[in-house]
C-alpha cells in the first residue's frame, strides 16, 4: 500500500541512488543519444540516410568498417587465445613475463600504438630503414594501409580476448580432458573435440566485444588509413563522422547519421552477446581441484607457442621503447642524437592540457568508481520494483562507442536545449567521463559483491550496527579493491581517451590526449613522443599507487 | 567383448615434493574380478588408480595389464577406462555424443557406432535419454552415462574412483548393487576406489586396505572383516573392540588339540582356533571382538558384569557403550556391544547393570599396542 513512503524511510540510500541513477541516465545517456538521433533527421527528413546509402563513398566507409573490424577481430582472437593457452596450459619459460607484457597494450590508446607503428614501420621507420640497409630499393612495410590499421587494432585489443580466454581456460575442469584421453583421444583429438568446443562461449563473447570495439575505431584509421582502406579511398565510419562534423564541412547532421549507422549494429551485438552469455556457460563443478593438473602439451606445440608469444611480446616492448626513445631523439628517421628539447616543449606548450587531463581523469575516475560501487551494492543487496530495469539502463553507455557519446554530448549541450549549455566547459568533459566509466565501476563492484556473503553484513547488523555503520565498517573495506580497480581504469581510460573528448575540448579546456593526437597528425613526432611518454608515465604512477593501496590488477579497456 | 586382463602393480611409488603419496605398493587385481582399494582420505588410493590409468608419471614401479607393461603408454593408448568421481561428462555434448566419444576417438567404423551406443545405453537403462544434454540429468543418471561411456569401448580394465560419493544415501545403495551387476554381467577387471568400508565389503571380490601410502591387508571381504591383520584394519573396518590380552600357551603345550591357543583376557582364559592368530604374534596382543559378538544377558548369566554408559538405538539394532565393573583385573575397560532387533524388554537403560559374555569363536588377534 504505502510501500513507497515506507521505502524512503527504511532505505533512504536506495531511493537516493535510484533517483540519482535515473536522472543521470536520462540526462547524460538518453538525452545525448536522442539528440544525436534527432540531429540525423533534423528538418524531419530521412534524406541523410538516403544520401548515405546512395553514396558510393559512404557505402565504402561502411564496407571498410565491416571488413577491417572482421579481420582485426579474427586476429585479436587468435593472438589472445594463443597467449592464453600458452600461459595457462604450458610450462614454457617466461610465462609470467608474457602474462604481464600482454597487458601492456591495455594501458595504451590505439592511436598511440598506431603512432609507434609509424615510428617502427613508417616510411622513415626503424624496420624500413633496416630493410633499406639490407636490401636497398627492395620491398618495404607499408603501414599506411588497411593492414596497418588491422595490426594497430589487433595489438591494441587482443589483451582483452586474452583475459577472457585465460579465465575460460582455467575454469575448465581438467578431468574433462583427462576423460577425453582416457577414452582414447590423443592431444589433437582432445583439443578439437573437448577443449576448443568448451571455449565456444568465451570465443563468442570476445568476438562480439572485439568487433564492437574495432568497428568504432577512430585513432588507428585516422592516422594510418588516410589514403583509403580496402574499398576506394574511403576510411571507416568513426573517423568519417569526425571529418564530417569537425572538418571543413561542419555537417553535424551527416556526422550524426554516420554515428547512428555505426551504433545500431553495435548495440544489437552487445545485447546479443549479453543474452547468449547469460544462457550459455559451462560451469563445471570440481571436487578436488588441487590434485589435478591439465595434461602436458606436446613439446613441438609448446615451443611453437613459445616462439609466437616471444615474438609478439618483443613487438609490444618495441612499441613502448620507440615512443620512449623518440621523446629524446632529435628527428626520428634522420637524426637520432639525444635531446631534451621535445620534453621541454611538451611541458611548456601543453602544461595546461596535462593539468586538465590529470585533474579531470582523477576527479572523474573517483566519481565514477564511487557511484559505480554504490549503485552496484544497491542493485545487488536491495530488491525493489524495477531494480532490474535500472540496472540494465545503467549499462547502456557500455555499449555506446565513445564517438557516439562525444557527438551526442556536443549536440545535446551546445544550446539546442535552453538551460543546458555546457559546451566549452570542463564540466561537460567531466560528466562525459563519469557516465561512460560508471558501467565499468558497476561491473567491477558487482563481481566483488557476489563474493561477499550477505550474512557478513547481516552479522554486522545483528551485532547492533546501524546500516550506515555496517556499510562503512564492513561492506566498504570488502569493496576496497573493486573501488581502486574501477578508479584506476577510469583514470587510465580518461587520460587516453580521444574519440569522445575530441568533440568536447575547447581552447580553454584542452586535453593531453588531443594534443598528442594533433602532434602525430602534424608529424611533429618528437613532441608527440614526449607527450605520449608523459601520458604513459602518469598512468603507470597511478597504477603503481593503486596496486600498493588496493591490490589492483589489470582488467578493462574501451574503444580508442 | 575384450577379454579381461589381470592388472599387476609392482613396487609403485609416487612422491609429491617430500611427501610420499604411494609407497612401494604391489598388488594384483585378478582378471574379471572387482578389486577395491579401501582406506581413509589421503592414503593414496586415487594416486594409485591414476597411475594405472596413465594420468600421472610414477617415480618407481611397473604396471602390467595382462602380460604387457603399460608404463610408457599415454592414457589414450591404455586399455583402461575410468569413471571419474565427478563423472566428467562433456557438458557440450548430448548423452549419445558422450557415449560415442570413445568410439570415435579410437576410430571405430562409423556404421558400428549407433548400434554400440544403443547397446551401452541399454545396459545402463538410459535408452530414452540419448538426446538429453548431459547437464539435464540427475546425479544417478550422469553416473550411468559415465559407465556407458566407459564400457562402450570394451576396455580390458575399468577404473572407478569413488563413483558413489556424489549420490545421496539411498541411491548409493541402489547404484552399488547396479555396479556389481554391471561388472559381473560384463565380466570386466575392475579396480574400485572408496573410503567407505561398507561399500567395499558389499561390492568386492578382493579388498585392499591402504593407509598412508602402503597396503595394510589384502583379502576377501570376509577375511578382512573376520581376520583383520592389524589394529589399523580392525579399527577401520566396521566397529571393533580391541582389548589388551595375552597368549598364555599354545595348544600343543597343554596337550589339547593341536589347533587351539589359550588366551587370557579380562580376567579369564579361553581357547581360540590357531588360524585366527597370525603366526608372528606371541605373548601380549590385542583381542579384536566385534560388537555383535558380545552377548548380553541377565546378571549372573555371563562371566562379566558391566554398567551401561550410553545407548544408541537405531531400530534394527541397539549399540551400548559399557564399562566393565567386576570379574576382571581391569575394571573400567569400555566395550561397545550390539544387540540386533532388541525387544522392548531387552532395551537397557543408562546406568543399568548387565552381564556379558564374549563369543570367543569369533574373536581375532592383532599385535599389541606399541
Ligand atoms: N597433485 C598433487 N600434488 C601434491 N600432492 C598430491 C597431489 N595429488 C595427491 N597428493 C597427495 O598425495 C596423497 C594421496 O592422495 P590421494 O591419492 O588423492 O588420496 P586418496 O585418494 O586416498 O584420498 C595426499 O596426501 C595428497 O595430498
Ligand atoms: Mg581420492
Amino acid at each position: 500500500m504505502n510501500t513507497r513512503g515506507s521505502l524512503i524511510l527504511r532505505e533512504p540510500t536506495v531511493v537516493v541512488t535510484v533517483i540519482f541513477m535515473i536522472t543521470v541516465i536520462a540526462l547524460f545517456v538518453l538525452l545525448p543519444a536522442a539528440s544525436m538521433l534527432l540531429e540525423s533527421v533534423r528538418g524531419f527528413t530521412l534524406h541523410r540516410y538516403v544520401d548515405f546509402f546512395a553514396s558510393r563513398y559512404f557505402r565504402h566507409t561502411l564496407y571498410n568498417t565491416l571488413l577491417v573490424s572482421g579481420l582485426a577481430t579474427l586476429f585479436s582472437m587468435t593472438a589472445g587465445f594463443l597467449f592464453a593457452y600458452t600461459v595457462t596450459r604450458t610450462d614454457v619459460p617466461l610465462r609470467r613475463l608474457f602474462s604481464t607484457i600482454v597487458l601492456v597494450p591495455m594501458l595504451l590508446p590505439a592511436f598511440l600504438i598506431a603512432f609507434a607503428l609509424i615510428l617502427l614501420l613508417g616510411r622513415n621507420g626503424l624496420l624500413n630503414q633496416a630493410l633499406e640497409i639490407v636490401n636497398p630499393g627492395g620491398v618495404r612495410f607499408n603501414i599506411y594501409s588497411p593492414w596497418g590499421v588491422i595490426l594497430a587494432q589487433t595489438l591494441s585489443f587482443f589483451p582483452m580476448s586474452f583475459l577472457l580466454f585465460a579465465a575460460a581456460l582455467s575454469a575448465i575442469d581438467p578431468r574433462l580432458e583427462d576423460a577425453a584421453q582416457d577414452l582414447g583421444g590423443d592431444y589433437w583429438y582432445t583439443l578439437r573435440r573437448v577443449t576448443l568446443p568448451l571455449m565456444a562461449p568465451a570465443a563468442f563473447g570476445s568476438a562480439l566485444l572485439l568487433f564492437m570495439f574495432h568497428a568504432s575505431a577512430f585513432g588507428a584509421p585516422a592516422l594510418l588509413g588516410g589514403r583509403g582502406l580496402f574499398f576506394g579511398n574511403a576510411t571507416m565510419l568513426a573517423p568519417e563522422a569526425i571529418i564530417q562534423t569537425l572538418g571543413a564541412r561542419s555537417d553535424w547532421g551527416m556526422g550524426a547519421t554516420l554515428a547512428v549507422v555505426l551504433v545500431v549494429p553495435s548495440i544489437a551485438l552487445f545485447l546479443a552477446g549479453e543474452y547468449y552469455l547469460k544462457r550459455r556457460s559451462y560451469v563445471t563443478v570440481t571436487g578436488a581441484p588441487t590434485a589435478f593438473r591439465p595434461r602436458p602439451v606436446p613439446s613441438g606445440v609448446k615451443w611453437t607457442l613459445f616462439a609466437l608469444c616471444l615474438l609478439i611480446s618483443l613487438f609490444i616492448a618495441a612499441v613502448v621503447a620507440v615512443v620512449a626513445v623518440g621523446a629524446f631523439t632529435q628527428t626520428w628517421g634522420i637524426n637520432y642524437s639525444f635531446t631534451d628539447r621535445h620534453l621541454r616543449t611538451a611541458l611548456t606548450a601543453s602544461r595546461r592540457s596535462i593539468n586538465n587531463s590529470i585533474f579531470l581523469a582523477g576527479s572523474g575516475g573517483f566519481a565514477a568508481a564511487l557511484f559505480g560501487t554504490l549503485s552496484a551494492w544497491v542493485f545487488a543487496r536491495k530488491s525493489f520494483r524495477g531494480s532490474r530495469v535500472v540496472d540494465a539502463l545503467s549499462m547502456i553507455p557500455y555499449a555506446l562507442p565513445g564517438m557516439v557519446m562525444g557527438l551526442g554530448f556536443a549536440i545535446a549541450f551546445s544550446g539546442n536545449i535552453p538551460g543546458l549549455i555546457m559546451s566549452g566547459t570542463g564540466l561537460i568533459i567531466f560528466l562525459n567521463h563519469v557516465v561512460r566509466r560508471m558501467p565499468y565501476g558497476i561491473r567491477s563492484a558487482a563481481g566483488a559483491i557476489r563474493q561477499i556473503d550477505p550474512s557478513i553484513e547481516e552479522a554486522a547488523a545483528d551485532l547492533g550496527g546501524r546500516p550506515v555503520y555496517s556499510f562503512v565498517r564492513v561492506t566498504m573495506p570488502l569493496l576496497k579493491d573493486a573501488f581502486f580497480a574501477s578508479f584506476v581504469f577510469g583514470f587510465i581510460n580518461m587520460m587516453t581517451d580521444i574519440t569522445a573528448v575530441i568533440f568536447l575540448v575547447s581552447p580553454r579546456w584542452r586535453l593531453l590526449s588531443v594534443d598528442v593526437f594533433n602532434a602525430i597528425e602534424a608529424t611533429r613526432y618528437g613532441t608527440a613522443s614526449a607527450l605520449s611518454l608523459i601520458m604513459i608515465l602518469s598512468t603507470l604512477i597511478v597504477l603503481a599507487v593503486a596496486r600498493v593501496l588496493g591490490g589492483v590488477r589489470l582488467g578493462g579497456k574501451e574503444a580508442g | 567383448m575384450n577379454s579381461s586382463q589381470a592388472v599387476t602393480v609392482r613396487d609403485l611409488t609416487k612422491r609429491y615434493g617430500n611427501a610420499t603419496a604411494v609407497d612401494s605398493v604391489s598388488f594384483t587385481a585378478e582378471a574379471g574380478k572387482l578389486t577395491t582399494l579401501l582406506g581413509p582420505s589421503g592414503c593414496g588410493k586415487t594416486t594409485t588408480l591414476r597411475a594405472v590409468g596413465g594420468f600421472i608419471t610414477v617415480d618407481r614401479g611397473t604396471i602390467m595389464i595382462g602380460d604387457r607393461a603399460v608404463d610408457s603408454l599415454p592414457p589414450y593408448r591404455r586399455p583402461t577406462r575410468t569413471v571419474f568421481q565427478s563423472y566428467a561428462l562433456f557438458p557440450h555434448m548430448s548423452v549419445r555424443e558422450n557415449v560415442a566419444f570413445g568410439l570415435k576417438a579410437t576410430g571405430t567404423p562409423r556404421r558400428e557406432i549407433p548400434g554400440r551406443v544403443a547397446e551401452a545405453l541399454q545396459l545402463v537403462g538410459l535408452q530414452e535419454f540419448a538426446h538429453r544434454q548431459s547437464g539435464q540429468l540427475s546425479g544417478g543418471q550422469q553416473q550411468r552415462v559415465a559407465f556407458a561411456r566407459a564400457l562402450v569401448t570394451r576396455p580390458e580394465v575399468l577404473l572407478l574412483d569413488e563413483p558413489l560419493s556424489n549420490l545421496d544415501a539411498k541411491l548409493r545403495v541402489q547404484m552399488r548393487l547396479e555396479i556389481r551387476r554391471l561388472q559381473q554381467e560384463v565380466g570386466i577387471t575392475t579396480i574400485y576406489v572408496t573410503h567407505d568400508q561398507e561399500e567395499a565389503l558389499s561390492l568386492s571380490d578382493t579388498v585392499i586396505v591402504m593407509n598412508e601410502g602402503r597396503i595394510e591387508q589384502q583379502g576377501t571381504p570376509w577375511e578382512i572383516y573376520e581376520h583383520p591383520a592389524n589394529r589399523f584394519v580392525a579399527d577401520f573396518i566396521g566397529t571393533s573392540n580391541i582389548i589388551p590380552a595375552e597368549i598364555v600357551s599354545s595348544g600343543t603345550d597343554t596337550g589339547k588339540t593341536g589347533d587351539d591357543l589359550t588366551i587370557s583376557c579380562l580376567g579369564s582364559t579361553f581357547d581360540i582356533s590357531r588360524d585366527r592368530v597370525p603366526a608372528e604374534i606371541t605373548g601380549r596382543c590385542g583381542l579384536v571382538i566385534r560388537p555383535e559378538h558380545i552377548v548380553l544377558g541377565a546378571i549372573g548369566e555371563g562371566s562379566l558384569t558391566a554398567r551401561v554408559l550410553a545407548r544408541d538405538y537405531r531400530g534394527s539394532a541397539a549399540d551400548y557403550r559399557l564399562a566393565i565393573e567386576d570379574g576382571t583385573d581391569v575394571p573400567g575397560t569400555e566395550l561397545i556391544a550390539e544387540v540386533s532387533s532388541p525387544t522392548g524388554r531387552q532395551l537397557l537403560e543408562i546406568g543399568e547393570q548387565v552381564s556379558l559374555r564374549l563369543d570367543t569363536r569369533r574373536v581375532s588377534v592383532v599385535p599389541a599396542e606399541e
